[in-house]
């Protein structure tokens, strides 16, 4: 081999490296130009597996109707049925103990079963009563009723809880979408943990967390679910705890932790510097009721038997209300309404059923007081601040905090200032 | 001393925000809102609650009562008639009113119907009619005691309290019920005296037979009563003018 070729060769080695090395430099710069243009949020590497959580959409079904989107697998204890997205919207009822799911094609009816099973393909997507949600259904058989249960990825269930928990519209609320994720996913687990029954954890309405599903898709709580990645908070000592937050304080917060099952270290009372939630439309409000109102509302607490107010509604009555005692955030605690000869003590909700103006609905919150009319001897006004319980986190504060520039972690200390975060997946 | 003054002057402004504020309160006003938003709730509390309220409740017969266009007073009436046969009654109350003195009634009481004219708050007035009758043929007649309704908006003036004559030609009155039927007409006349308790008379117009109520000179003083009886349960109550 000549000098000439041996030097041609190494040449064209160089060269061959040359390219290697401007082709890899290529994508590398590519790659970081893609990731200069957008942030892309990816989940971190699960320590552990994500848990499955199991929503009673309804916890004693009569009829409803279901309609999937895509493929699915009708499973039941004696056959597996594959069934179409095409044959469209099926009709469910149960009914003299037998559990009938079908519609002009096809027809199932089940008697003697523990539970049934809808799996469907891919994304999981289906309709119950016309709402989307996604993930797999049972139909549980439980006593004389059929529950119906959602069971679904962690994330895909706070995605379909946040937005119903707090408003998210705006950017600027992102702070506060994400401790209201953390917080949410806190409380779920704290269910799964401690699960209402034995076949679902929790309950998709105010007993528990509002779950509505796909219905309402956010991309700022996708966005924040995906960054609070297994994010929850607990105790010094690591325990979960069942974890509360409300609407609006009305600037006082609730230390009390005289609630039943609730297992909240006593919060500190920030009453004299929180006033954030007053972004909140139910910072202040006012009502009016009757006397009229306030009978109907004690009848319908089961505190007077219908018979009785007739004869007063008759020849007219007086009523006395009085403010037995408040808490320290200026929450009624205890109040006694006294009408005819009866005198009737009531506490926490019971008084917010006691002056809802519609009947059997909650008044807003206990943090109100009474004004008499200058006019009228028959009616009351009621002047009140907040909305919901009062203990934890505030959630339109979140907002006026995220508002005033605060990060989710500042909201998070300051509402729950005894917890820290972690990851738990 | 100067709190005191401070906090009375704030419950002055509260009472003045919350005069005026009628029904619709989920409207609330601009100024009663800015008032309550920019105060700490404690302060609100503090200074403007009432821990005992005493609330009073006047019962549907108080405003029953309230809502009738008439009085009742202890008075007197002439009876010229009173037996168990309701055409005879019918009858006697016919050429009475044919003479056109005052109002006749047929009052039904026990299975007896009795006619009677009035009314009058003063024996006297009623000794005076009692001649009156008697000049004109009607010798079986005699004074009686009982209660009379006296129109709410004529018992300032008694002059008002004159026969039906010096009406002028056209009054206002409540249109309660309108029907082909003369049947039903009687029967929701009668159900409407028994649970309000005010006179409805029936007048017939064509095929129709119409229930009505009240006698109103004044068109203000009938919209009143209008109102009281749609709250009371007559949403389909109207204001008709009727010739007497």
């Amino acid at each position: 081999m000549s000098v000439f070729t041996k030097l041609n060769r190494k040449i064209q080695s160089v060269q061959k490296l040359t390219y290697w090395a401007v082709f890899i430099s290529g994508i590398l710069f590519s790659n970081w130009l893609a990731c200069g243009k957008q942030k892309v949020i990816t989940p971190p590497p699960a320590t552990h597996k994500i848990p499955l959580i199991r929503v009673a959409l309804d916890p004693q079904i009569s009829s409803g109707t279901l309609l999937f989107r895509e493929p699915f697998r009708l499973v039941s204890e004696e056959a597996t049925y594959i069934l179409d997205e095409e044959m469209g919207q099926f009709f469910v009822q149960f009914q003299n103990g037998f559990l009938t799911i079908k519609n002009t094609e096809r027809s199932f009816s089940f008697n003697n079963f523990h539970s049934i099973e809808l799996i469907p393909e891919n994304e999981g997507i289906f309709l119950w009563n016309n709402i989307s949600y996604s993930g797999r259904i049972i139909f549980r058989k439980s006593k004389q009723s059929v529950q119906l249960i959602n069971v679904l990825p962690f994330p895909q269930y706070l995605e379909g809880v946040v937005p119903y928990e707090i408003p998210t519209h705006s950017d600027e609320y992102y702070q506060a979408i994400l401790a209201q994720t953390i917080a949410a996913r806190t409380y779920a687990l704290y269910r799964i943990k401690n699960p209402e029954s034995t076949n679902f954890d929790l309950y998709a309405d105010t007993r528990d967390q509002v779950y509505q599903g796909t219905r309402n898709k956010s991309e700022l709580v996708q966005r924040a679910v995906l960054e609070s990645y297994g994010a929850i908070l607990e105790t010094q000592q690591n325990d979960l705890i069942k974890i509360q937050y409300h609407s609006t304080c009305g600037g006082t917060i609730d230390p009390s932790v005289s609630q039943p099952e609730t297992e909240m270290p006593v919060l500190q009372d920030h009453s004299s510097s929180n006033d954030f939630c007053i972004v909140s439309p139910l910072y202040r409000w006012v009502t009016q009721l009757t006397t009229r109102d306030i009978l109907t509302n004690l009848v319908n607490l089961g505190f007077l038997p219908q018979t009785e107010i007739q004869v007063w509604t008759e020849e007219g009555f007086e009523m006395n209300l009085e403010v037995l005692s408040r808490k320290p955030s200026g929450r009624i605690e205890k109040l006694a309404v006294s009408v005819g000869d009866k005198s009737i003590l009531l506490q926490e909700w019971q008084i917010r059923r006691l002056f809802s103006a519609k009947p059997g609905q909650l008044q807003p919150s206990t943090l109100f007081f009474l004004k008499s009319s200058p006019s009228n001897p028959g009616l009351v006004y009621v002047i009140g601040a907040g909305f919901g319980h009062g203990r934890g986190m505030c959630q339109w504060g979140a907002i006026g905090k995220a508002l005033e520039g605060e990060s989710y972690k500042d909201i998070l200390k300051f509402y729950y200032p005894e917890l820290i975060l972690n990851k738990i997946y | 001393m100067k709190k005191m003054i401070l906090k009375y002057f704030l419950t002055g402004i509260m009472t003045l925000l919350f005069t005026g504020i009628s029904s619709g309160f989920s409207q609330m006003r601009s100024e009663l809102k800015d008032f309550l938003w920019d105060k700490d709730f404690d302060d609100l509390i503090a200074n403007y609650a009432e821990e005992v309220i005493s609330l009073r409740d006047a019962g549907d017969l108080q405003k029953r009562l309230e809502m009738r266009s008439f009085n009742e007073f202890p008075g007197y009436r002439i009876q010229t008639f009173a037996g168990s046969n309701l055409d005879n009654a019918r009858k006697m109350a016919e050429d009475l009113t044919a003479l056109k003195l005052d109002s006749v009634y047929i009052v039904e009481y026990e299975g007896l119907f009795k006619v009677q004219i009035g009314n009058f708050q003063e024996r006297l007035e009623s000794e005076k009619m009692l001649d009156q009758l008697r000049f004109k043929g009607i010798t079986n007649a005699w004074i009686v005691e009982t209660t009379i309704h006296i129109t709410k908006q004529t018992l300032t003036s008694p002059d008002t309290l004159a026969p039906s004559r010096e009406l002028p030609s056209l009054y206002f009155a409540i249109q309660l019920f309108v029907t082909k039927d003369p049947e039903r007409a009687n029967i929701f006349s009668t159900e409407f005296q028994r649970k309000v308790g005010e006179p409805a008379y029936i007048i017939q117009r064509g095929e129709y037979w119409k229930v009505l109520s009240g006698k109103f000179t004044q068109e203000l003083l009938a919209r009143q009563q209008l109102d009281a009886l749609r709250n009371g349960g007559y949403s389909d109550a109207w204001l008709t003018q009727i010739s007497p």
